[in-house]
Parts: structure tokens; sequence; C-alpha cells
């Protein structure tokens, strides 16, 4: 099982297995009956699990595996001889993509078993399609995570946008639904127009956009570096890399939900439930996380960026957990708790903790795929009903689900010792020691924000927690609610323990703790040595500050502030929320309305762009493209074309004649110019 | 003179073709049985004999005193012709066996094209080269005529001969003219001579040349005879006389850029890149107004004549030679498996009279595409695919081509025929996709389904195979044209 070269050939394996499920399931899923779509579906998801074993001994055993990338795509040579753009085929992992690896195919088979029986109200026909887009989904998601090079991901980048429309439109004979999937489309287009200048900017600097050679092209070089050849000649490599960071920056904010292009995923929350858990959750918006870390190299050479990173990681954290405080519906405080702790990431890759920022993507999948699969167990129980204020009392009825989804709730609000205190708390102190070259405060404010969301998270969490289970049933729906199947509750379970024992991997670097003291730092080093090497200097490492006083903080805070959930919503200030609502009827429905950000770009982006396209759709479609490039050119070209037909009448004396009439001009061209 | 074996042995592949040429000959007298299956078989067999025998053989370099030379550069180019020749031949077997046509001659003729290709591609010298031609064309106008059923084969296989002797005549009055005035008619010597005499000479050459390419406006023929041919060997003309009239024309301009007075070499890359330019134009323009998608291809053939010209331009600059070499062997190679899988399709579709002799007007009208994809959903991706890469859109075959090409064009500075030709692409692309709107997005006229055998779906799997691997990883085949490249160095 050890030897390399099976784990290289198990690399494109990995992503045609679901593809293959994908194909066979598209064209003839219909006709094959539920059981074996599934059988398919999660026969790809199982063998695509355990090649991503085979590969990860390898990568556990120190060694990356890498498959082509030497055979060159295309390549070409600018005018100075320099490569001016060059692109393989080619995969690649190493840590930080085996354990992305291991996530997306673990996490994906545990909610492809779990949609089983999810969605086993559906006819055949949207069975089948349902499992088509889904493995479609996890083929585009490796090739995003294996891709060696910034172009193959983006191939998957955009494999996952493409999945995700379709999935969050998945019942698109509602309107809305459909209407939800095009939002996130196209919100996510604007991203990708970012992400695309991030990639042309690097390629016109390094002539490359494999990860490999380009770690290799700054090695040494610092932000000074003069750039002398290409587009950017006369930039500083810091510049130059600060606006091709941007721009990729950009596609991490459509993708991952950032401010403030967050807007589209909470009404991805139409699709269904493990479409929310699996994408919207789990694997597909921290692909912006990823490509971050993914390129630690190139951030920390640009430390504008960097600082532009972790304040809008902060400050989305913070805001999407204050709209999570009056969400009525348990997939959308979900939802913004996910853009929430997306935020909590960016603060991590931001503020140059990598690894914690990468390890709070490991514990969040399993944390909020457990808590989404849980909602969906609500919601099956409920008989689709997602309002929290007509559940209640669900405690009894529904015990596994409750359980689980009470260990994940623990897990996210930061509850020693579950697996989410430990990432979240490696984030915020991580970025209260770093120390970001172009505005050193960055970190502290990060930190400071940092903790206010944590505060948030673990109140709406409790909230939603206590409003769904405890108390008594408040609707006769609620009262009669039911437990979900085994295929369900046992995901459930499987997750909740992964959220658990994930703790494994974010012990502080404490004496007790031994050689378990920050494993995974030290297991992902090697990934981010080099973006380390730049920000704290060559061979140095972040000064060692293991002060007790953030995880008693972080502690505290989570704990109060669940308290004080508890107290508001079970206990004896129950009275308050409603008391505060009614003190501030304004804020409260501007809080409900999400802020109204939506209304805010409806107004000045959704409306500009629609007079806009109004007016280029009457003045320039109708009249310059249709009339003067549609019509007139082919109108001119096909009389020009008939009139060459002339020429062209079979006749052969004629052709005989063209050619020698032509004959002579050429002769008379090479004597006129080269005889002398 | 006094020709050592080796020499003979480096022809070995020409040697394969018309010794297959004959077995198949002598199999229609001696074999009289009415199963004529094998014909094909053996041909495809043959072809791939030669392709490996070329493949193996090495490159012993000038044979003949120099007459003629086998290098890397023709052994790409006899690989290329056998590939053609084969797919051709499996096209054709089903296609003649529908209508009753299907006999050894037809396989022994392009067997013996092929052999005139073969040569072709590693002439070094006039004489050498005319005669090449001669085999090459000889077996093609019969071709064209092998159906003599219908006015139209016999009128295009007529005017073919007639306009194909003409510029054979003006090839062969050039060749006189060089050898007066290098007193060789080895390339390696005229290209040391000088004067007026060379330069009419060379010119006249040229000329005969570009219209064995079909570049405008010498592509006067084409039309008519690509659709009057049976589609078999408008498929095999198009793949096979492109690629070895253009190996002859890159051999022979490589000589004329080097020629001493450098004015002569700058007129002559002028008159190329004038052909390649009105060849781009011409050939993209009158395609757009065809309904015929056999007359369509047949004008697409002559737009990319005209790119691979601009390749053959971008050759006059030394710093860009390589590269411009390889970009025409790729080129070739993309343009060969694309335009026979394209012909493949057309000969599936191609409407066919009542009686064998009925001719119908719209035999290859647009109308038969309508629907496709619902119909022959294989067939459809697979014509799809082709369009796709004529028009060259990654990840195509078509699509690595034309970026070679236009790369090289560049690193010439030849930039006005690099932006002349990535427009007329973007015009190509017009009624490439059309076709493919007919299949998708119309409904089917009717439910006739094409005449389709097994070894057309051989032909058609294999080309839509090689459009793809040369257009995800062409890297292998572009290291083998960079290596056949090495003889303009």
């Amino acid at each position: 099982m050890d030897n390399p070269t099976v784990a290289q050939s198990g690399l494109w394996l990995l992503i045609l297995l679901p593809l293959a499920g994908a194909l066979v399931n598209g064209l003839v899923g219909r006709k094959l009956g539920k059981a074996n779509v599934a059988l398919i579906a999660i026969g790809a998801m199982v063998a695509a699990f355990l090649s991503a074993l085979v590969v990860y001994v390898q990568v556990l055993a120190g060694r990356n595996v890498a498959s082509g990338g030497s055979e060159n795509w295309f390549h070409v040579l600018g005018p100075d001889g320099r490569a001016m753009v060059s692109i393989a085929w080619g995969l690649w992992v190493d840590r930080l993509s085996g354990t992305l690896l291991l996530v997306v195919t673990g996490v994906g088979l545990l909610i492809h078993v779990y949609s089983t029986s999810y969605m086993s109200h559906e006819d055949d026909a949207g069975y089948a399609r349902f499992f088509t887009y889904l493995n479609l989904f996890v083929a585009a998601m490796l090739t995003l995570v294996l891709g060696d090079s910034l172009v193959l991901t983006f191939v998957g980048w955009e494999g996952v946008g493409l999945c995700s429309y379709l999935l969050i439109g998945f019942w698109y004979t509602d309107e809305q639904k459909a209407f939800c999937g095009r939002k996130a489309f196209v919100t996510n287009r604007i991203g990708d127009f970012g992400f695309l200048i991030g990639v042309f900017t690097i390629l016109s600097i390094f002539g490359t956009a494999n990860y490999g050679q380009l770690a290799a092209a700054v090695k040494g070089h610092g932000v000074d570096t003069l750039l002398t050849a290409g587009a950017f000649a006369g930039w500083t490599l810091g510049r130059a890399l600060t606006l091709a960071t941007l721009g990729l920056f950009v596609g991490c904010c459509g993708k991952s939900a950032q401010l403030p292009l967050y807007v589209w995923l909470p009404d991805a929350m139409a699709g269904p439930t493990p479409v929310s858990a699996l994408i919207h959750a789990a694997t597909m918006v921290t692909a912006g996380v990823y490509l971050v870390a993914r390129t630690s190299f190139l951030f920390a050479l640009a430390p504008a960026t960097m600082a532009t990173v972790c304040l809008v990681g902060a400050l989305t954290a913070v805001f999407a957990a204050a709209i999570a405080f009056f969400q009525n519906d348990i997939k959308k405080v979900l939802a913004y708790s996910t853009v929430s702790q997306l935020g909590f990431m960016f603060i991590g890759v931001g503020a140059g903790v990598y690894f914690a920022g990468v390890m709070h993507l490991v514990t969040h999948a399993f944390f909020k795929a457990c808590l989404f699969l849980g909602a969906g167990s609500v919601m099956h129980g409920m008989h689709e009903d997602t309002d929290i204020r007509n559940m209640g009392g669900l405690k009894d009825k529904m015990p596994h689900t409750r359980m689980t989804f009470l260990i994940a709730t623990m897990a996210i609000t930061g509850i020693v010792p579950l697996s989410g205190f430990f990432s979240k708390d490696a984030i915020l102190a991580g970025a209260l020691n770093s120390e970001n070259a172009a505005f050193p405060a960055v970190g502290k404010i990060a930190y400071v924000l940092g903790t206010i969301a944590a505060a948030g998270t673990a109140f709406y969490m409790m909230r939603c927690y206590f409003l769904t289970f405890s108390g008594k049933p408040r609707t006769k729906v609620a009262e009669h609610a039911h437990e979900s199947s085994p295929a369900m509750t046992g995901v459930l379970w499987i997750l909740a323990v992964l959220s658990v024992v994930a703790l494994l991997l974010g012990l502080p670097r404490f004496e007790i703790f031994g050689r378990w003291g920050e494993v995974f730092g030290d297991y992902m080093h090697p990934v981010f040595a080099q973006a380390l090497g730049i920000l704290h200097g060559e061979g140095g490492e972040a000064a060692e500050h293991v002060a007790l006083w953030p995880f008693a903080v972080a502690w505290g805070v989570a704990l109060a502030s669940g308290a004080l959930a508890w107290a508001m919503y079970v206990g004896n200030l129950r009275e308050v929320p409603g008391k505060l609502a009614r003190a501030f009827p304004g804020f409260y429905r501007f809080g409900v309305d999400k802020f109204r950000v939506d209304e805010l770009y409806d107004l000045f982006v959704v409306k500009f762009v629609k007079n806009g396209a109004w007016v280029l759709w009457k003045v320039v479609d109708r009249i310059v493209i249709e009339g003067i490039f549609v019509n007139g050119i082919p109108r001119v070209l096909a009389g020009l074309g008939r009139f060459f037909r002339l020429g062209q009448n079979g006749d052969l004396q004629r052709y005989a004649a063209v050619i020698a009439v032509a004959a002579a001009v050429v002769l008379w061209v090479v004597l006129g110019t080269g005889a002398r | 003179m006094n020709f050592p074996t080796q020499d003979f042995a480096a022809l070995a592949p020409v040697g394969i073709l018309s010794g297959g040429a004959l077995i198949l000959l002598l199999s229609e007298v001696f074999l009289a049985s009415t199963r004529r299956g094998y014909q094909a078989s053996l041909t495809v067999l043959f072809s791939i004999l030669a392709a490996v025998a070329a493949a193996g053989g090495g490159s012993p370099g000038v044979i003949f005193n120099g007459q003629a030379t086998v290098d890397a550069f023709s052994t790409f180019v006899t690989v290329i012709v056998c590939a053609g020749l084969a797919l051709s031949a499996l096209v054709g077997a089903g296609w003649l066996r529908a209508r009753q046509a299907e006999r050894g001659e037809f396989y022994a003729l392009a067997l013996f094209g092929a052999s005139g290709m073969a040569l072709l591609g590693s002439a070094t010298d006039l004489l050498f080269a005319f005669i090449s031609i001669e085999v090459m064309s000889i077996s093609t106008y019969a071709l064209a005529a092998y159906i003599r059923r219908g006015k139209k084969p016999a009128e295009a296989a007529f005017k073919y001969f007639i306009l194909g002797s003409f510029s054979s005549a003006l090839l062969l009055y050039g060749t006189a003219l060089v050898y007066g005035a290098a007193g060789s008619t080895l390339f390696a010597e005229i290209g040391r001579a000088q004067g007026p005499l060379l330069v009419v000479g060379l010119g006249l050459v040229a000329v005969g040349l570009s219209f064995k390419v079909a570049a405008v406006p010498f592509h006067v023929w084409t039309p008519d005879v690509y659709e009057g041919a049976p589609t078999p060997v408008t498929a095999f003309m198009a793949a096979g006389v492109k690629t070895a009239a253009f190996a002859v024309l890159t051999r022979l301009a490589l000589v004329a850029f080097q020629a001493t007075p450098a004015s002569a070499a700058n007129s002559f890359a002028w008159v190329l890149a004038a052909l390649a330019l009105v060849s781009m134009l011409f050939g993209n323009w009158l395609a757009l107004t065809q309904r015929s998608v056999k007359r369509m291809l047949a004008y697409s053939s002559i737009a990319h004549a005209g790119y691979l010209l601009v390749g053959v331009v971008a050759a006059a600059a030394a710093g860009a030679r390589e590269a411009a070499l390889s970009s025409i062997l790729f080129y070739l190679a993309s343009y060969t498996a694309t335009v026979v899988g394209a012909f493949a399709v057309v000969a599936v579709l191609e409407r066919r009279g009542r009686s064998l002799d009925e001719e119908p007007a719209d035999a290859w009208d647009l109308e038969r595409f309508a629907g496709l994809g619902r119909k022959r959903p294989g067939l459809a991706f697979a014509m799809a695919v082709f369009m796709v890469s004529l028009a060259g859109v990654p990840p195509t075959a078509g699509f690595i081509g034309k970026l070679l090409v236009f790369q090289a064009a560049i690193s010439a500075h030849a930039y006005g025929l690099a932006v002349v030709g990535m427009l007329t692409s973007a015009l190509g692309a017009y009624y490439y996709l059309r076709v493919v709107v007919y299949m998708y997005m119309r409904p089917a006229e009717d439910r006739e389904i094409g005449l389709i055998s097994p070894a057309i779906q051989v032909a058609l799997a294999l080309a839509v195979v090689a459009v793809i691997v040369l257009g995800v990883g062409p890297e292998t085949v572009s290291k083998l044209a960079r290596a056949a490249a090495a003889i303009g160095m």
C-alpha cells in the first residue's frame, strides 16, 4: 500500500471516480431506480475515500505525491523569450491538500449516506439528478484541492460554483429557489472576476501559475525586489503581489461569503439541507481559506493584503454573528454562523497563523456539517418547518438529533474541551500575537472583534439550541415530531464524535500535553515554512507566547454568553427578549431584515446594473450589435461572398484564367522586388 | 549515377505503400469473391506498417546524391500521411459498400497516392518533387473520378485533372528556369544561384505548389472538386495532399528564404504572406455563405491553408524558424485528424438518391444535421468536437495548432498576419458553430439516421481521441514536431 506509484495513479482516480458516478447517474440514473443510484453514488464516494486514504498514507510518511505537472498543456513564449504563459495539468498532494482531501471525501461520503434517506421523498428522476450533482460537486471540489496550479484550481473553483448553483436551485420549479441559485451564481461571478485578475497578474509577473514554481520563484526575494521584466517591470515585488493577492482575495470573498459578497450564502439555504451541509458549510465555502493558505508565500509578501484579509475576516465574523441574533429560521441561523466562522478562518490565515485557520476549517467542517444535518433531521421531524419559534421540546422526541446537535453546538460555542474551542482560540491567540508589517495594529483589532464575535456565537447558537430542543412544544407539529432514520442519526453521531475527537489536533503547547501540544501546527509546518520565514525572518519563528489568559478569556466569554442565552430562553429572564424587541422596535426590525444589506445592494448595485443593462440592450444591443454587427456584417459579407461566387461558377476556362492571371501577378511581384 | 542499397532501404515506407497497392490490385484478379471487407483492413495494415517503418527507420539523412532527405521532418510527414490514409480507408469501407462500389482499385489508388505523398515529404530536388507530385496527383485524379455514376464526380475529376495539369506545367516550367539559372535542381544547389531567371523559376514553382495546397487565388478548383469527389476521397485529399504539398513547400521556402540576395528572399516572404492573407480572408468569407457542409469544409480547408502559410512565412525569420516549422507540423497533424473526422460524419449523413445514379442536390445540406444531437448523440458529439477543433477552441487539437502557428508568427514579428489569423478564426467560428447549432438546437427533419458502419465508427473514435489528446496533452507530439523542425537549423 505504501508504493508511491500506486498513490500517484490514484490521484486522477480520485477525481475520475465521482465524475464517473455523476456520468452514470446523469445519463441513465432515472431508469435505474433509487437503490441503484444511491449504490453508484456512494460506491464512487467510498472508492474515492479509500483512494484518498492510500494517498494520505504517503503524505503521513512525509512524501508529497504529484502526478503529471511536467507535461505542458501550453506554453507561450513572450517576445523577450521568457515564458509568458505556461500551463500544465498536474495534481499535487502535500499535507495541506491531503488534509482537505480527507475532509472532502470523508464528510462527502457521510453526507451522501445521509442524503439517501433525506432525499427519499423525491421521485426517481429527482433522486438521480441530486446524486449526479452531488458526485459532480465532489469531483470539482477535488480538482480544486488537488490542482497544482492556480489554473487547475480555478477549473475546480468554477466547477463547484456550477454545482452549487445547480443544487441551490435543485427545486427549480419554485421561482424563489431558482432565484436564490441565480443570486449565488452572479455574486460568485463578481468574485471570480477578481480571481481571474489575480491569476493574470501572477501570470504576467512569473509566467507560471504552478504553486511549486511560484514558491521557487519568490524564494529569496523580499518585498522590495524590483521586477525587471514583463508587464510589471519597474514595480516592486511587494506592490505587484499586493495587486495579485487582492484580486485572489476578492475571489475568496465571493466563494467564502465574506463582506461584502456574503449575501448569497444565507439565500443558498434554499437548496436541500445535505447540500447546505456539504457545500455551504463544510467544503466549498472554505475554498477561499484553502486558496489563501495554498498561496501563503505570496500573501506573506503582500502585508497590505494580509491586513485586508484579517480585517475583512474579523468584520465579517462580528457582522454575521450580529445578524444571526435576529434569525428565527434554523437554517438561516446556521448560515450566518457559517459566514461568521469563515470570518474566523480568514482572521487566522490573514494574521499569519495559517495552521490555525486550516484547523478551524477542519473542525468547522465536522461540527457545522453535524449542525446542518441535525437541522435537516429536525426539519424532517417538523414536516419541513424551519422556524425555531414553532419548535421547542424536541429533546424527548428526537434524542439522537438533540444530543448530537448539543455536542456540535458546544463545539462551535467554544466550550472546553471540544474541538471548536481549541481551533478558535488558536486563531485568536495567534492574531493577538501577530505583527503585520504594514499595519501593526491589525492583529489586536482582529483579536478584539473576534472575541466579540465568539461571544455572539455562543449566544445565538445556544439560543438556537434552547428554542429548538428545550422547554415545551409550542406547536402541534412539534408535539408529534419523530426521530429520523438510522442512516441519518448514524451520520450525525459520527460527525458529533469527530467534532469532539478533533480536539486532539488543537491542544495548545502546554507542558502537560507533551508531544500532542500543537500537533497540527507542527504537522502543517513544512507547508507554511516559506510564508512564516517571510513573515518572521528567515529561520525565525513566531515568538512563543503561550500565555494562559487568552484561553481563560475565551472560555469565560463562551460560558458567560452561553449562560446568558440559557437564562434568556430557558431560565428566569425569559421575558427579556420580548421586552427588548418591544423597547427598540426599529432596531429589531432592522436586525430581522438582516441590516437591509440586500436592499442596499438592490438600490445601488442591482438597480444600477439593471438600468445599465436596459440601456445596453436598447442602444448597444439593438442598434449597434444587432443592427450593425449581427445583421449588418453578415449581410455585407454574404453580399461579398455572393460577389466572389460569381468567379466560382464552375467554368473551367475561367478557373484557368484566374490561375494564370494570379501567377502573372506573383511573377510580377517577385521580379519587381527580387530580381535586382 | 549510382545509388547504394541503403538509399532504397531508407524509402522502405514508400516501398511498403506501393507494395500494398500492388497486392490489393492483384487481389482483385485472384480473389474473385464479392466479400471485400479485408481490403480496407489490408490498407490500414499497410499504412500502419509504413508508419512503423518510417518511425523506426531512423534518419539516414541525404540519399540519392541529395535528391531526397529522409530525416525527422519526412518521418513526421509520412506518419501523418499514413494516419490520414488509414482513417480515410476506414471511412471509405462502409461508404463504398453502401454504394456497391468497393473494389481493390480504390485502396490501391489511395496507397499509390500515399506513396507519392511520403516521397514528397522527403523530396529535396525539384525533379524528384515533381515526380512525387505526379505520383500523388494522378492517383487522386483517378480517385476523384472513382465513382462515375453521376455528372458531378466526373466533372469534378475532369476539372481537377485539367487544372492540375496546368499547375504541373507551371511547376515544370519553373523547374526548367531554375535549372537554367543554377545548373542544378537540387535544393542544396539552387540556393546559391541568383538572378532574375532563378526568381521567376522559383516563383512559378511556388505557384504550382500553391495550387496543390489550395491557397487563394489558386484555390478555384477546390470547392468544386472537394464537393464532387466521393467523400472519403475528399477526406484523403484534404488530409494527405495538403500535408505532402506543405511539406515540400516548406522545404522549398527555406531554400528561397536563405537565397543570397536578401531582396529575393524578402519578395518570397511577401508573396507567401499575401497568399496567406487572402487565403485566410477569402476562405473564411466564402465558407460563411455555404449551406452545403461539404462545400463549407472545402472553403474551410482553403482557410486552413492560409493559417499554415502563416507558419511558412514565420519560418522566414531565422529566430522563429524552429517554432514555425514545428507549428506547421503540429498543425498538419491536428488538421488531418480533425478534417478526416469531419468528412467521415459528412459521409455518414450524406443523402443518397433512390437509385445509385441519382444525385440529390441537397446531399450535404445543413438540414441533414438538424436534430442529430437527439437522433445520434455519439455522432453529433464527434462532429461537435471536430467543428470546435476546426474553429480553434480549447481543449482541442485545432486550438493548440493555431496557438503554435500564431505564436511563431508573433515571434517572427509578423503581427499583422497573426492578428488577421485570429480575427478570421473568430469569423470561422460562425459557420463551424452553425453546424453545432443545427445538431443540437434544431428539430430533426426526419428519423433517418444515416449510414454508419463499424469501420466508420472506429475511424470516428480514433479521430475524436486524437483531437482531444492532441488538445489536452500536446506535449508528446509537439516535442516530436520540434525535433522534426531541426531541418531549418
